[in-house]
């Protein structure tokens, strides 16, 4: 991290010692300068938004991989770049509304995931065109892939 | 004479029930899976004894015998619900620290406890039965939209979907009737029932004996809650605070249904009231429940120390006169999950755990550094609870206390309990059972955003020495010393 951030994350512009193990640091985030206090105690950074086990805070150890966001079965289901559609949890596919080759439009049902006895839509994250799908009875691991979905460029 | 209580739970509940029997002067025995015999409630007792699993009453029996207790409690989970259990605990001639397996069978099911509040006059949820679409349509225009459907009438949560507009119940009828069909219902049969928009979860806390004394510990809310697991509570309820008359309503319905089945032990009442303050019961809870120390930091009673007192058959040493409310507590819930990744339980060993001190400051935990959490059992880490003189005063506590708290190693909640606690809207007590869920993305936002704070701070913390103790350790790059801000909080500006 080296002080830059990520895309989304903070920056840190000035990071000075007031007095020893206090700190105050500039930083920049979300277009917006704050100034923070902050205190080393041992291995534990405090700020006013917490305290953290230093080596908790290392680069990697913060940002999750793809972030999750807005959509309703995103505790059921992932959706990565390539648009393959995979479960978080095992699941079991109760139905599937769409077939390879199909056309789909963003938001549509396109399957019945059951999981922990309850059946769960899952919509299409884009428009785009089916290129896999699971089938109707068969159980899918944590991970595994559902369906997955050729996005389309909109204009 | 010496009591031994053996104690059929692990984890947080299990260190609590053992510090109870011991500050009785009894002697906790505890249980343990082999898969779960580095937990530190493993060492809470004098001796713990490895048993098949924690939901095999078998080998629980066996080890209360082997081991000479005459209490078994059950702590929550596992089999603190089973009558079945209890029936067997008393017939091996030990006793149980939970109520009689009878009021634990007429109140522990949801159908026919519901059926009881409505013979005692005390008000449920409108429901009907559906076997098609037209029906569910019927049914939701008699109750009234909005609607909730479910797959079974004692779900949980579970399959519970809500129709808002006429129309709706038809459509989701078939989505609902599905689950039925898969098993998960009382033989595939539907039900819709009164949906109560932004409900709030209020119970209250009773306690009996069996000269037939019932006594009500007042209420707690545990309205912040997402996907039925509750997160924050607290004692008393704001909302009952707020409407005048709706306390009393509370305590009274509680108590009618508590005394009606001769209720003894602890247990809880549960109603979900709407924003006018109309409540309706839900179900009871025939045992101890998670969130029970925010009631004894408000009231001064210890809950588990009177289950234990009444299982070795001693009356409440206490009347209802006696039980009064002093100031406010609330309890935030630290799970060992990831918020960012649909909350799934995390596992990992914790390689730094710091609870938080100072007045007014309850820690209930059974965690350790060095550690290893799995999946396996239930999430729940640690319950930090603030009391405060006032709600105000709790408020500020937890805040400061939240802050304090340390876990690595292992994903946890505690940042998003800290923009929780931190929102105007938990400051002013208005939130609902549905809050927390709608809230969600801009919660997760900030709460990243607050991560990415601290963890650009210590990316130049790292280069200088980390692993070394104290300020010493930290000289960066960029160090200019200035006395012009001190501590103490609250020390940044936007």
């Amino acid at each position: 991290m080296g002080g830059h951030g990520r895309p989304g994350g903070a920056r840190l512009l000035e990071l000075r010692e007031t007095a020893p193990g206090l700190y105050e640091a500039r930083l920049e985030v979300g277009g917006r300068i704050v100034t923070i206090q902050a205190r080393l105690v041992g291995d534990v950074l405090e700020t006013p938004y917490g305290s953290y086990h230093l080596a908790s805070l290392r680069p990697g150890a913060v940002h999750r991989g793809q972030r999750t966001r807005g959509r309703r079965e995103d505790w059921l289901v992932s959706v990565d770049e390539s648009g393959a559609i995979r479960a978080r949890l095992p699941v079991k596919v109760v139905e599937a509304r769409a077939r390879v080759g199909d056309r789909v439009t963003e938001g549509q049902v396109i399957a019945l995931l059951e999981t922990m006895k309850m059946v769960n839509e899952v919509h299409a994250p884009c428009h785009g065109v089916v290129e896999e799908i699971a089938e109707a009875g068969r159980g899918v691991d944590r991970g595994g892939v559902v369906a997955r979905i050729k996005c389309e460029e909109r204009g | 004479m010496a009591r031994r209580v053996l104690i059929a739970a692990r984890g947080e509940v299990a260190i609590r029930v053992a510090r109870a029997a011991r500050e009785l002067g009894w002697e906790p025995v505890t249980i343990y899976e082999d898969a779960d015999r580095a937990s530190p409630h493993v060492l809470a007792g004098i001796v713990s004894v490895p048993v098949r699993s924690y939901t095999d009453m078998d080998s629980i029996i066996e080890a209360a015998v082997k081991t000479g207790a005459d209490v078994v409690h059950p702590g929550y989970g596992f089999l603190s619900e089973s009558p079945e259990f209890a029936e067997r605990v008393l017939d091996a001639g030990l006793s149980w620290a939970g109520p009689h397996p009878k009021a634990m069978r007429m109140l522990g099911d949801k159908a026919s406890a519901k059926a009881l509040a409505e013979r005692l006059g005390v008000p449920t949820l409108p429901w009907c039965r559906a076997t098609s679409p037209e029906e569910a349509e019927a049914c939701a225009e008699k109750i009234g939209y909005p609607v909730v459907l479910k797959a079974s009438r004692a779900g949980g949560g579970r399959g519970m979907r809500v129709a808002r507009r006429p129309g709706e119940a038809a459509s989701l009828y078939r989505l609902v009737a599905v689950e039925a069909r898969l098993g998960f219902g009382d033989g595939g049969e539907v039900y819709v029932e009164r949906y109560i928009e932004a409900p709030r979860h209020i119970e209250v806390q009773v306690l009996g004996d069996e000269d037939g004394r019932v006594l009500h510990l007042y209420e707690r809310e545990c309205s912040l809650q997402r996907r039925r697991q509750k997160v924050v509570e607290e004692a008393p309820s704001p909302l009952a605070e707020r409407i005048p008359g709706l306390r009393e309503r509370l305590l009274g319905y509680a108590l009618r249904l508590a005394e009606h089945v001769g209720y003894t032990s602890a247990g809880t009442v549960e109603f979900i009231v709407d924003r006018h303050g109309n409540a309706y019961f839900i179900e009871a809870n025939t045992r101890l429940q998670v969130e029970h120390g925010v009631t004894e930091e408000v009231t001064g009673v210890d809950i588990v120390k009177m289950q234990l007192l009444v299982a070795a058959g001693n009356r409440l040493p206490l009347r209802q006169s006696d039980v009064r409310l002093h100031g406010w507590a609330i309890e935030a819930r630290i799970y060992a999950e990831d918020p960012w990744a649909g909350f799934q339980a995390s596992e990992g060993v914790v390689t730094r755990y710091r609870e938080p001190r100072g007045p007014g400051i309850r820690v209930d935990s059974g965690v350790e550094e060095g550690q290893r959490v799995s999946s396996r059992y239930d999430t729940l880490l640690a319950k930090v609870i603030a009391r405060g003189m006032d709600r105000g005063e709790a408020v500020a506590r937890l805040r400061a206390a939240l802050r304090e708290m340390v876990v690595a190693g292992v994903e946890t909640n505690l940042d998003l309990l800290r923009v929780v606690v931190e929102s105007p809207w938990f400051a002013d007590g208005e939130y609902s059972t549905t809050l927390l869920e709608e809230r969600l993305p801009e919660l997760l936002e900030a709460a990243e955003e607050r991560r990415a704070l601290a963890a650009a701070i210590a990316s130049q913390l790292h280069a200088h020495g980390n692993g070394l103790r104290g300020g010493a350790a930290a000289a960066p790059r960029l160090a200019v010393v200035s006395h012009s801000y001190g501590w103490p909080w609250p020390p940044w500006r936007g």
